[in-house]
């Protein structure tokens, strides 16, 4: 049934976009070829930023087979858990701090819900991403509602030069991708149209202990049941210029995805599902070099919808019988102003959201709605510029207003749960410097403090089985990091191009938020513990001849401090304490054959720290060759074929292979 | 130099506290299943009593995941993983080498969620299994897998339409097994709304008593009481079989308390009734433990974190706040009685096992278990 549905909207999609591109050359009446790639205002001018970061562009991704979480947990600091599969619940975390801490970004709009939980990387397919910039420890004011556990900023596809792109993916466990896009435009416009889908039965083998992991006579080897992917998704993009200084731009994104749930001891009639539908607009309007050509101001107005259906009618992963429907519904606009002086830069920006909260439970016919959380932020940044811009020092203050309330509503055992109104305001601040040596080198340095405010969640409990906690305090920290980076650019020497950075950073959180339960199940939030965190972090990059080598590390120690016994003086749980990645390619002609190898150690799923996770040993290969217009890659993941897990009793796939085609007119 | 080596050894053993984990053990006297506060691991801690009233804690053991429970009979102890539908025996002279870990699921089966073990003798007990509509019969000498399991007995006749009777805890007295059976309702949020049954069987041919209840279309025993979810004992000398019921405290309904059951005529008697909504003396009963005709305690549930231990005495029906501030407005999860009559108290907000003299109702010792403690079992 889903491989049915899979051809038909790619053959659907692959005739639109067809069409698509031909009724828009047509009618274009010059061709303009844009060689810069459009940015809006409030956009991060990383330059400028003293923040430690990672940039991910789309050519080092577009040709091959990857998905989101994969990539960037190659990235110095990141590490990524995903729950085993092609399009798995997948989160990340950055420098040892918690999934629920980092703040994900799609284009400036903040894709943490006011519910609770992380960021699920698997519903941003790679395919509408052009770039993607990871912010350790500190956030620039660009990103609202930050939090102390840093940022992902994910840039959508832009409107670019004319082209069609056809990017086919064939791979072990019925793995399909199909991705094509088209972009044409003119002297006032730019189109981008983008569809993708992907399937996986996502069966590969798993080693089944039959929940007695000490008696091996029971154990077998058996396909993952029940773990299914079906992915759809379809960006339009339309950029709109009125003259140099003053564009719109328009995105319009929908994702749909179905994904079967397996069971933990992988039942085989297991049927549970997890199925979303996640629709976006933004649009922004910019206006640049106002005020004698000083300021650029930016007005963006967003919404997005997302729709979860939980489906457990069979109490096949759970203990009781559920189909629930959860939507979501975020509103807001932001105003991000920029004003240049002589030496001196001020930003401001202003963010109001709206987001709505509403459970259907639709076993019962019951429905609970009117959880809303109303947002109110601003941030002014002031950048100074000395000594002939070889300093850079930047002071930000952020101040965020909040309102969440809960109408009475009955619980599931039809019990009245009061009416909730919480409202509070929190400042946040930071400060940062930059200080370049020579065109080579510097250092920066950052200290900020966060807060991240408690879900609905945590708040306000769910319909019986989880109390509210409204006195619950909201998680603070103060982050700090120093790093060093030097880069060497000699061509025609035959090591022509490094780069190394290397860093220290700490960072203290008070007030985590921890479940707790009492002995019949009911649980409560609690800020119960407190934790230091601390860690070096190294990258290096250098081009010798035709070779590319990289290789960052991470070495985080987090301690965590707590009145409960068996949390004090634990390490964080979900986190690797050691974290190593290597990446070599070597380059001959048109051929490029790359590696990469990532090792990583020490981690406890649990907070007590009893449970510790398999270390990973990761290896993959790529062989890729290039045609003037397309390329194949084919490339091995996990070549060792160890058995992983992110999440306990979730076992990610072994061995795989994958075959991509590329092809671009 | 050897003095003082050995003053040394002295002072090391005198300067540990009464809490070491993974050393060997040995000897072990009570067993005490445990999990982290937030659900994310479980464990076990062992329990030796040094000298009278005196004792010291080895914790953390076979870490798993947190669903866990403790049953034990003669010289071995039962570990129990609800989640895993697993169980894990061990003798209490090497708590920490498996015997033989076995699974409570038929093959290719899932979701037994075993919640107690039932001894009759070395080679037979019984499993209940909440998520399943049939006990098992088990042989907890076997020493190979295909041998563990015996035969089932049938409960789906008490099927509350979910297809399982949500079968809690049993005891044996005498030849028959008495097993309490919550029948929630697992397809509405676990809903408190269905009349609570105790089913008998013979234990010597494991075929059910009928209890002759007029009008009932099943053979068990129709209770007052609803949601009983921890805890049933036996006195012989009253001769009675007594149930707790903590009612649908979910709900704020109070339809709980202690019912006792004649296991001869099968006849109940409500010996404590935890009132309604306007008057609730005792709020939830959410646990019961009886040494004697004279001698218990029970656990009222106020509130979440917020419990509190009452003497009990099951023949006269007194009762009485208990004199150890140390248990009360905490999260009591379980109570057991051992063979010297001392109430063990499992207080999951600290941590920590109390220890009590329920002659004179005084504290004899605490425990750090370091995870939170579920519940107790005795070596025999």
């Amino acid at each position: 049934m889903i491989k049915q549905f899979n051809l038909q909207f790619i053959f659907t999609l692959m005739l639109l976009c067809l069409s698509f591109h031909v009724v828009a050359e047509a009618l274009k009446v010059t061709i303009v070829k844009s060689s810069a790639e459009h940015k809006n205002v409030g956009e991060v001018e990383l330059a400028s930023a003293t923040s430690s970061y990672s940039v991910i562009e789309s050519q080092q991704f577009e040709e091959k087979h990857e998905d989101l979480a994969k990539l960037i947990e190659h990235e110095t600091g990141v590490q990524v858990r995903s729950a085993g599969g092609q399009g798995s619940f997948s989160t990340v975390s950055l420098r040892g701090a918690s999934s629920e801490q980092v703040m994900v970004y799609l284009d400036g709009m903040l894709l943490n819900q006011a519910s609770g939980g992380a960021v699920d990387l698997s519903l941003i397919p790679l395919a509408n991403v052009e770039r993607i910039e990871i912010y350790r420890g500190t956030v620039p004011i660009e990103l609202g509602n930050a939090s102390m556990g840093g940022a992902v900023n994910i840039i959508s596809k832009r409107s670019s030069a004319d082209n069609m792109r056809l990017k086919v993916s064939l791979g072990s466990f019925g793995l399909q991708s199909y991705v094509f896009s088209s972009n044409t435009g003119d002297e006032k416009n730019n189109f981008l149209l983008s569809a993708n889908s992907i399937s996986s039965d996502n069966d590969f083998v798993i080693l089944n202990d039959n929940g007695t992991p000490l008696n091996p006579s029971d154990d077998r080897y058996e396909p993952r049941y029940n773990n299914a992917l079906l992915q759809k998704s379809l960006l339009t993009k339309w950029q709109y210029q009125f003259n140099q200084n003053h564009d719109v731009d328009t995105r319009f994104e929908y994702l749909d995805k179905k994904k079967q749930l397996p069971h933990r001891q992988n039942y085989p009639l297991a049927q549970a599902s997890f199925d979303t539908s996640v629709y976006d607009f933004v649009t922004q309007l910019n206006n640049r070099s106002l005020v004698n050509g000083s300021m650029d101001v930016g007005l963006k107005i967003f919404t997005r919808r997302k729709d979860e259906l939980f489906n457990d009618e069979l109490i096949q992963i759970g203990y009781l019988s559920q189909k629930v429907n959860m939507n979501s519904k975020k509103n807001g606009s932001e105003l991000f102003s920029s004003a240049k002086f002589d030496s001196a830069q001020l930003k401001y920006r202003v963010l109001f959201e709206d987001e709505a909260f509403e459970f259907e439970d639709m076993l019962n016919n019951r429905a609970y709605r009117d959880n809303n959380r109303r947002l109110l932020e601003q941030g002014i940044e002031y950048k100074q510029y000395l000594f002939n811009e070889d300093l850079i020092v930047n002071a930000s203050l952020r101040n965020i207003s909040v309102r969440d309330r809960i109408h009475a509503v009955l619980d599931v055992f039809g019990n009245q749960i009061d009416i909730g109104e919480k409202k509070y305001s929190e400042s946040n601040s930071q400060l940062g410097a930059k200080y370049r040596f020579n065109a080579q080198s510097f250092v920066t340095v950052n200290f900020a403090d966060y807060i991240r405010i408690p879900s609905f969640f945590e708040l306000f409990g769910d319909l019986g089985y989880f109390r509210g906690s409204p006195d619950l305090l909201n998680e603070s920290g103060f982050n700090s990091d120093i790093g060093y980076a030097y880069t060497w650019y000699k061509p025609g020497s035959w090591l022509h191009d490094a780069r190394f950075y290397s860093g220290y950073f700490f960072n203290r959180v008070n007030n985590l938020i921890v479940r707790d339960y009492n002995s019949f199940g009911v649980g409560v939030s609690k800020n119960i513990a407190d934790a230091d965190v601390r860690g070096v972090e190294f990258d290096l990059k250098i081009y010798p001849g035709s070779f590319s080598v990289f290789f960052n590390t991470s070495i985080i120690q987090s301690v965590g401090s707590s009145d409960v016994l068996a949390y004090d003086g634990n390490s964080l749980p979900g986190q690797f304490e050691q974290d190593y990645n290597l990446y070599v390619s070597y380059e001959m002609q048109s051929w490029i054959f790359s590696m990469d190898w990532d090792v990583k150690k020490i981690m406890f799923y649990d907070r007590a720290n009893l449970l510790q996770a398999p270390d990973v040993s990761n290896l993959n290969f790529s062989i890729l060759k290039s045609w003037k217009s397309s390329s194949v890659e084919f490339s091995v993941k996990n070549s060792l074929d160890k058995a992983f897990m992110d999440f306990q009793y979730q076992p990610a796939p072994g061995i795989s292979y994958y075959l991509t085609y590329n092809l671009k007119i | 130099m050897k003095i003082y080596f050995l003053l040394l050894a002295v002072l090391l053993v005198s300067a540990c506290s009464n809490d070491v984990s993974h050393q060997a053990v040995v000897d072990v006297d009570v067993v005490v299943a445990t999990r982290a506060p937030d659900y994310s691991s479980g464990a076990y801690s062992v329990i030796n009593e040094l000298a009278a009233n005196s004792f010291m804690a080895t914790n953390e053991l076979a870490p798993t995941s947190s669903d866990v429970f403790v049953a034990a009979y003669g010289a071995h102890y039962y570990f129990f993983n609800k989640t895993d539908a697993s169980v894990t025996k061990y003798s209490y002279t090497d708590a920490t080498t498996p015997v033989w870990q076995f699974s409570v699921n038929d093959a290719a089966d899932t979701g037994a969620n075993p919640y107690a073990m039932i001894f009759v003798n070395e080679t037979k007990a019984y499993i209940l299994r909440y998520g399943k509509a049939t006990a098992w019969i088990v042989n907890p000498s076997a020493t190979i897998e295909s041998d563990f399991k015996t035969g089932e007995l049938d409960l789906t006749a008490y099927d509350d339409g979910d297809g399982i009777p949500e079968m809690a805890n049993g005891i044996i007295v005498g030849n028959k097994l008495f097993i309490t059976m919550q029948r929630l309702d697992r397809n509405n949020f676990w809903s408190h709304t269905n009349i609570v049954y105790v089913a008998v069987f013979d234990v010597t041919t494991d075929q059910e008593i009928d209890t002759n209840y007029p009008g009932d279309a099943v053979m068990g025993i129709p209770m007052e009481i609803i949601n009983p979810n921890t805890d049933i004992a036996y006195d012989a000398v009253l001769n009675k079989v007594f149930v707790q019921g903590q009612g649908d405290y979910f709900g704020g309904n109070y339809t709980g308390g202690i019912e006792s059951i004649d296991p001869d005529t099968y006849n109940t008697l409500l010996e404590l009734d935890d009132g309604d909504q306007i008057t609730h003396d005792y709020g939830f009963i959410s646990g019961l433990a009886i040494s004697s005709a004279t001698r218990g305690y029970f656990v009222s549930y106020v509130g979440w974190g917020d419990n509190y231990l009452y003497t009990y005495n099951p023949a006269t029906g007194a009762i009485q706040l208990s004199t150890v501030t140390a248990v009360q407005g905490i999260n009591i999860a379980s109570i057991a009685f051992d063979a010297n009559g001392r109430l063990w108290v499992a207080d999951a907000t600290n941590a920590t096992v109390h220890i009590i003299d329920a002659v004179n109702d005084t504290l004899i010792d605490s425990v750090s278990t370091v995870l939170s403690p579920i519940n107790m079992a005795f070596a025999q």
